[in-house]
């Protein structure tokens, strides 16, 4: 299989190195090799027990054409695209002093974007990381000065290829020493498509540095995606990751937060709700390599129809890491009898100074509460949307920001009315 | 999920042919370190091939089919590869071919304890049998390397209409019987270690309890690993009949040598509607066997399966037993308790299958990892869609008391069913400081505390255990204990 897509992928990467500083070529050319090379991720592991990876192969979808070269001032295109989520970004939005968010394929030619390129996700961890390395056209490099505090959100908005093309958007974010900083990424695309996206997202926190990370899917429901963000935390630094998953015939979301430095802190806040045939497949990560370090992760599933969702997750606490809090929580909501979850929380503890706990549960809804609200005069479906938005709200009521948080209820709602 | 910090270990650890001297050399730190010279009957040669697999048969006189399973089971294990998951790396230390499959140790089964062999009679008189006989025990069933020779059965149970043989033993005298139900709760296909199991086992106990019949004590088996490279595959059979309860126990434990031991089990449970079993097993192998067994049950309507399930020896034990809950109102219970020193693997855990509605289960896991040991819980809670009503609870408790020590927890949730409650909740900890506190200002030493507090931890497991069981199980765990704080 991996035969028979090499060629296109190959032609299709020197069509983008024609378009690149020379300097881009043998990293890329590298990592198409190691894609070329790396066998089909082993279903034993859990990380892809609920999803076949040859689902997520190009097959005889071509790369997405790259998008327009990069505008004036070297904005990327994903952030001209229109203004995102909270109306921020966007063409024209003159950016805070001490913020840079550039092309990230001409940022990776030199300086710091060169050097943390591919450094989270050098593709040894994923072959579908190693395609993007290859063959991501532009990208963006989001960089907050030391010390800064833009205040605005900076806004990506990720459209992927239209029907039977595959993309490859890339984000690099580098938050500097003390700064704080608030990103959201949005994907989207042509309801009717039925292409592919493979996306990565590497985040670099310097000591005390915070980011607010939001990512959200409302992906056509063809469209099959990898969406994987991988995060590392230098001491004191503090991450809160937001995965809003509405969209996609599949969807398999992957984040991993290395707790590198003493007091890192990571939070994870997931809410997916699935229906039709959609698919689901959310993966954590929270690796504590230092001491002191916290984690807390609360993700809430609702399924109707025949959709399906698995969370596995893996709490990791290395023998060098005392003295820390690590929490992960699950809960999911089945609305119909052909609705399917799977819940998969792990804890990997090497060392005994710690405090650690999971809990998961599934049920379905509870009829007194539709019961409740049949009787206030909702329809079942008002009544569906009243109860799948209750059961919701735990994790939009601790994302921060009460605008943010606005914006994913009434993004959430108006896919429970869709 | 692969375990990036499994220490690296040597490649396949070819223990080499065994010079006598090394065979008896003897860690001193393991209770039941000791070990008898035997002389076997029979003994296969090392490695596994069809021919060893037909001998065994033949030895054994067993009818065709059996001898066509075991071929057929050895094909499987063939082509079936190592497991990818787990510990690999302590896997891949198993020497297949340095293995003995079968020692016979002598010609027939004893049933009075005068008749057995003086040799063999001396090692189980260390491990107290008699005298556990003597405390008033429905039937003790010893296993001395594969055969078992020493066999007793109260004779009020043999009126009950109770059979309760060696496997051997049941498949000559009811062969009708071991047929109808002999592979189909774990086919050979199941997995590698339950197709070798298939190919060359030997041992192990046959229970039938009869429509409704009430076996009000516990019965009792014994096993022992002697001889050093030795496989041992002992294969248990129980079918609980309609109405009936009955309670199993068995203890493990297998003298010291300087290379290591295989130990892969296959253990069959069928409690028919409205039977209640109880399968109690605690394994103290010494520290240098691989303890990779396949337990699973199968309840019907209205019935009850509990597994109770201690693992304190073993260098690696993979033990997951499993009940299918196939009849409504079924119940399931795993209570299971670990404890991983120096280099020990406790890889345990529990599966429980929801196919019928109103099926509940229940499983509760305590986990005591101590001087750079590790514990794994790895669980399976699956609910078939058409499982209404069903409820699961799983608890998984690890206790951490070192910092070179390790613990996991691998719990699998599906759920194809909407009518359902499932619920797990896990913790790690250390033992907590101001329990320490409060206890050594009431005097005690921070080993006595740590003790109690151990002690206190794994009671919901104790207390379900016969007394002298329990009894032997805190004694162990003070043994184990010994030298770990302080």
């Amino acid at each position: 299989m991996t035969e028979a897509i090499a060629d296109p992928l190959a032609a299709a990467l020197e069509d983008l190195l024609r378009g690149l500083p020379p300097g881009a070529a043998p990293r890329r050319r590298e990592a198409l090799d190691r894609f070329l090379a790396a066998p089909l991720p082993d279903r034993a592991l859990h990380l892809w027990r609920y999803t076949d990876p040859r689902r997520l192969l190009p097959g005889s979808l071509a790369p997405a054409a790259p998008g327009a070269s990069p505008a004036p001032g070297g904005l990327p295109a994903c952030a001209l695209l229109r203004p995102g989520l909270l109306g921020g970004g966007g063409a024209g939005t003159a950016l805070p002093a001490g913020v840079e968010v550039v092309d990230l394929s001409a940022a990776a030619s030199s300086g710091a974007a060169s050097d943390l390129l591919g450094s989270l996700s050098s593709g040894a961890a994923g072959k579908f990381e190693a395609l993007n390395l290859a063959l991501f056209p532009g990208g963006a490099f989001v960089r907050v000065g030391r010390g800064r505090r833009p205040g605005e959100p900076i806004s990506l908005v990720h459209r992927a290829g239209g029907s039977g093309t595959v993309a490859f958007p890339r984000t690099l974010v580098l938050v500097e020493e003390g700064a704080e900083a608030e990103i959201v990424e949005e994907f989207e695309s042509d309801p009717a498509s039925d292409g592919m996206v493979h996306a990565v997202a590497e985040i670099h926190l310097g000591p005390g540095a915070r980011l607010v990370h939001t990512v959200v899917n409302t992906l056509g429901d063809r469209v099959r995606a990898s969406l994987v963000q991988r995060a590392r935390l230098e001491a004191a630094a503090s991450l809160t990751s937001v995965s809003v998953s509405l969209g996609g015939a599949l969807a398999k979301t992957e984040a991993s937060a290395l707790l590198a430095g003493p007091r890192a802190r990571s939070q994870v806040l997931g809410a997916v709700f699935g229906s039709g045939r959609q698919q689901s497949d959310l993966h954590v990560l929270q690796d504590h390599e230092a001491p002191h370090t916290a984690s807390d992760l609360l993700v809430r599933v609702a399924l109707r129809d025949r959709a399906r969702a698995s969370y596995t997750g893996r709490l990791r606490i290395a023998r060098d890491a005392p003295h820390c809090e690590a929490k992960q929580e699950n809960r999911n909501l089945l609305l119909s009898e052909e609705a399917r979850a799977d819940s998969i929380p792990e804890l990997e503890i090497l060392t005994h100074e710690v405090q650690c706990s999971h809990a998961a549960a599934t049920g379905p809804v509870d009829p007194a509460q539709v019961f409740y609200l049949r009787s206030r005069g909702f329809d079942a479906r008002e009544a569906e949307k009243a109860i799948v938005l209750g059961f919701l709200e735990p994790v939009f009521s601790r994302v921060p920001g009460a605008a943010l948080a606005d914006a994913l209820r009434a993004l959430a709602a108006g896919r429970l009315e869709g | 999920m692969t375990d990036p910090a499994i220490p690296g270990s040597a490649a396949a650890g070819a223990a080499a042919a065994s010079d006598a001297a090394e065979a008896r050399a003897i860690r001193s730190d393991y209770k039941y370190g000791f070990h008898d010279e035997s002389k076997p009957v029979f003994r296969s040669r090392r490695g596994l091939d069809a021919t060893v697999v037909e001998e065994i048969s033949r030895i054994k006189g067993e009818p065709d089919w059996m001898t066509e399973f075991r071929l057929h089971a050895y094909e499987v294990f063939r082509s079936k590869p190592m497991p990818t998951w787990g510990d690999t790396a302590m896997l891949a230390e198993i020497d297949f071919e340095n293995i003995y499959y079968y020692l016979k140790p002598s010609d027939r089964e004893e049933r009075s304890w005068d008749d057995v062999p003086e040799d063999i009679k001396r090692t189980f008189d260390r491990l107290g049998i008699p005298e556990a006989e003597r405390k008033f025990l429905a039937g003790v069933t010893a296993q001395y390397e594969s055969e078992v020779v020493y066999h007793s059965i109260r004779s009020d149970l043999e009126k009950l209409g109770v059979l309760f043989f060696s496997m051997d033993q049941g498949l000559r005298e009811h062969p009708d019987l071991v047929r109808k139900w002999f592979g189909t709760v774990i086919p050979p296909e199941d997995n590698k270690f339950a197709a070798l199991n298939s190919a060359v086992w030997s041992g192990g106990s046959f229970i039938y309890v009869p429509k409704g019949t009430d076996v009000k004590i516990p019965l009792q088996a014994y096993f022992r690993i002697n001889s050093e490279n030795m496989g041992q595959f002992e294969r248990t059979l129980i079918i609980a009949d309609e109405g009936s309860s009955v309670h199993y126990i068995e203890g493990c434990t297998a003298p010291t040598y300087s290379s290591d031991s295989l130990h892969s089990a296959v253990v069959e449970l069928v409690a028919m509607p409205g039977a209640k079993l109880r399968y109690t097993t605690i394994q103290n192998w010494s520290n240098n066997v691989f303890n990779l067994v396949t337990k699973r049950a199968v309840a019907h309507a209205g019935s009850t399966v509990e597994w109770v399930d201690g693992n304190l020896g073993s260098k690696l034990t993979m033990k997951y037993p499993a009940i299918y809950l196939a009849g409504e109102g079924a119940r399931g219970e795993v209570l299971s308790v670990a404890m991983a020193g120096k280099g020990q693997h406790q890889d345990a855990g529990a599966k429980i299958i929801h196919s019928a509605p109103r099926t509940t289960s229940t499983i509760t896991s305590k986990s005591i990892s101590k001087n750079g040991g590790r514990s794994s819980y790895r669980g399976l809670v699956k609910v078939h869609r058409g499982a209404v009503g069903s409820r699961v609870n799983v608890r998984c408790d690890a206790l951490l008391l070192d910092r070179d020590s390790r613990s996991d927890t691998y719990p699998t949730m599906e759920v194809d069913e909407q009518e359902v409650a499932i619920e797990h909740e896990a913790t790690v900890s250390k033992v907590g400081d101001e329990m320490l506190f409060y206890l050594r200002s009431r005097g005690l030493t921070e080993a006595e505390a740590t003790l109690l507090i151990v002690n206190g931890f794994i009671e919901p497991f104790t207390k379900e255990l016969p007394m002298e069981y329990a009894v032997e199980l805190n004694r162990l765990i003070a043994l184990e204990m010994e030298g770990s704080v302080g």
